[in-house]
């Protein structure tokens, strides 16, 4: 073999290294921990893992390890209440995330050319500032009698005291996630042909028609890489629920974090991240190949 | 056939009148004052040179673009405020600009369905449309699945589903390599003849417009320099730019000695040889200078000018000599088939003279 194709046979490992190192050592070990036992331990579970050449210990180890905390996360409703709650606020974010950042991403592409960089650095610009910083203010935005219930007694109207509600986790969700729904969007949009909008209504459509049968259809994998890219880390969003939400938002992300550190117990906490991985990946997985197997006739 | 050149001094309307339509671009003026008739039927040329203007004035008669100046009519009436939906006009893109997330079958059936047309009769009609383009059995690929002339053919399908009164083609052929373009030149024709729609058509060749036009209008930076039926504009135009924009000539400077009945005798500068041009709008006074133009087709052998081969080339049946004269201008002439021997080699002795008719006086 010659060296340039070692090199590129080397080239083309390195994201594997990458994601063997990054991703799946990492849920190796979350794995195992969840199929752990809670302990007074330092790290607060067993059996631990020893690198070792007995066969005994090895034995040992695999006896050691079950299905307790899956069962008890069964048992418990707090996990399936949690899950639906945060199923149903990303689906609620996700839904409102495409209402308004579809008209933003496509008034963008359909702005003059010269301007399209300016409104892009607008989405963008948000990223510059902290994101803690960015959710504390809307702590006084949304707290009772901050600013944005002192703007609605300018008018007469009554207090909506939003903090610590679910309208507030779904209010910092959308204006967080935003440019996520956006940018993809408008990448798909901004390289549409023109000719495809003239030749529509050459043929005798109009907005309306030219929009849903033309710009909706081809924008599709710029909405689908939006919704996944909302979706997927809402789901288990914590700082937001945290910060805006009341006691009873719960949320996955929240019960999660409240195992690990309220209660310790890491093998709960590692089972809840498992089911919630598998929960969000195996139908994932599952639309990819589908879309796959349905978008390759027109490849 | 009645000549269709001569249809503007009917008393029936045109099907369009372009009057004196004027469009910018900023400061750059893309059509200046342009005036045009087509009648009803007719297959329509526009020639030019690459950002004349032809594409923008196609643009203007779909309704993409509005003019700043001047009026576009169809069947007598004032189409400026029609959006390009409402249009009875279709036009097929330069690029195609079919649809990518579609069949071929959905691509042509666009149109008709959002006329509301019921199921059957797009059906009945998807069948007469890939049957008039042969597409048979390609309906539902997708774009991307089919050849280049295959995307043509959708396009023009697409194009013509609607039943259009005018159909605009923005050099449909241009991407299609040089044998496919000239086999569907010929379908292209066929079709348009046996429907009956009317055609206009944007081309950059010269050639392209000669073989499939009823009449050609000849476009330079936004202006129509002429408007003629092809044969008549290749033979007797007027100006020698457009002359010399649809194909070889030789430009020769002389004086006209005599007139008589739309010919002059002319006496050329450099051999004083006199040829008889045709004058048919009397540009050349007796006395006055005038420049004559001779395709290379026009040139024989004979004596009225002497000339040197610099390069002659055979070309099957005729041969194509390029020679310069003692004076220094050069003559491109198509002659017979050289024979067996071959093209005269460089630095030959030639002469030529004008065969009768294929001379005449250019501004
Ligand atoms: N949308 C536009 N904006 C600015 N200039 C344009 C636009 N469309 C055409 N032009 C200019 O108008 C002139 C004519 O263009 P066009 O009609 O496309 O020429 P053609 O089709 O004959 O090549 C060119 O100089 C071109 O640059
Ligand atoms: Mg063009």
């Amino acid at each position: 073999m010659n060296r340039a194709a070692a090199a590129s046979r080397v080239a083309t490992m390195l994201p594997w290294a990458w994601l063997l190192v990054f991703v799946a050592a990492p849920l190796v070990v979350v794995a195992k921990i969840s199929l752990s036992e809670s302990a007074v331990a330092q790290p607060p579970y067993r059996p631990r893992w020893s690198w070792t050449l007995d066969p005994a210990a090895w034995q040992a180890f695999a006896d050691g390890l079950g299905l307790d905390s899956y069962r008890a996360l069964l048992a418990d409703d707090l996990y399936w209440r949690s899950a639906l709650a945060s199923l149903a606020i990303a689906s609620a974010a996700t839904a409102i995330l495409v209402l308004v950042g579809y008209p933003v991403a496509l008034a963008m592409a359909r702005a003059p050319k010269r301007l399209r960089p300016v409104l892009l650095a607008i989405v963008i610009l948000p990223f510059w500032t902290s994101f803690l910083i960015r959710v504390y203010a809307w702590i006084a935005i949304l707290r009772p009698a901050g600013l944005l219930d002192a703007a609605l007694g300018l008018f007469g109207l009554p207090p909506l005291e939003l903090l610590n509600s679910t309208p507030a986790v779904l209010i910092g969700i959308v204006y967080a996630y935003l440019p996520f729904m956006v940018l993809p969007i408008y990448a798909v949009l901004e390289r549409r042909d023109p000719a495809l909008l003239e030749a529509a209504a050459d043929l005798g459509a109009g907005t309306v028609a030219t929009f849903r049968t033309v710009t909706l259809p081809l924008s599709r994998p710029g909405l689908a890489s939006g919704v996944l890219l909302c979706f997927v880390p809402i789901f288990g969003e914590f700082v937001i629920p945290d910060l805006l939400g009341g006691s009873d938002t719960l949320m996955l992300g929240r019960t999660l974090w409240s195992e690990f550190f309220g209660n310790r117990d890491w093998p709960l906490a590692s089972a809840v991240a498992i089911v919630m991985l598998l929960a969000l990946a195996l139908p994932l997985a599952w639309l990819r190949e589908s879309g796959l197997r349905r978008g390759d006739a027109r490849r | 056939m009645p000549a269709r050149a001569d249809f503007a001094s009917d008393a029936r309307v045109p099907l369009v009148a372009i009057e004196g339509v004027t469009k910018r671009f900023g400061s750059a003026l893309a059509l200046d004052d342009v005036s045009l008739e087509i009648g009803a039927g007719e297959f329509f040329c526009l020639v030019g040179p690459s950002g004349c203007g032809k594409s923008t004035l196609l643009r203007t008669l779909a309704g993409f673009e509005q003019p700043d100046e001047g009026r576009t009519l169809l069947d007598g009436r004032d189409i400026a405020g029609d959006p390009p939906e409402r249009r009875p006009v279709n036009i097929m893109f330069q690029s195609y600009a079919l649809f990518p997330h579609m069949s071929a079958a959905k691509n042509v059936a666009y149109g008709l369905a959002r006329a509301g047309l019921p199921r059957a009769e797009i059906a009945a009609r998807l069948r007469e449309l890939f049957a008039l383009v042969r597409l048979e059995g390609f309906e539902d690929r997708y774009p991307a699945q089919l050849s280049g002339g295959q995307r043509q053919r959708v396009a023009l399908a697409r194009a013509l589903a609607r039943r259009p009164r005018l159909l605009l083609l923005d050099e449909p052929l241009g991407a299609l390599d040089r044998r496919l373009r000239e086999a569907t030149q010929i379908e292209l024709k066929g079709i348009q003849s046996r429907l009956g729609t009317t055609f206009v058509m944007v081309t950059h060749d010269q050639g392209e417009a000669m073989a499939l036009a009823d009449r050609v209008a000849v476009l330079d930076r936004g202006r129509v320099l002429e408007v003629g039926p092809p044969s008549a504009l290749y033979r007797r135009c007027r100006t020698r730019a457009v002359a010399e924009f649809l194909g070889d000539v030789n430009v020769l400077s002389g004086v006209v000695v005599a007139r008589a009945g739309g010919r002059a005798q002319v006496r050329l500068g450099e051999s004083g040889a006199l040829v008889e041009a045709a004058d048919p709008d009397g540009a050349g006074e007796t006395g006055s200078n005038v420049e004559v133009a001779v395709r290379p087709e026009g040139l024989v052998p004979g004596d009225a000018l002497g000339a040197t081969v610099e390069v002659a080339t055979d070309l099957g049946p005729n041969a194509l000599v390029i020679a310069r004269t003692a004076g220094g201008a050069t003559l491109r002439a198509l002659l017979p088939a050289p024979g067996a021997a071959g093209p005269p080699p460089p630095g030959t002795p030639v002469g030529f003279a004008v065969a009768p008719g294929a001379a005449w006086i250019v501004r």
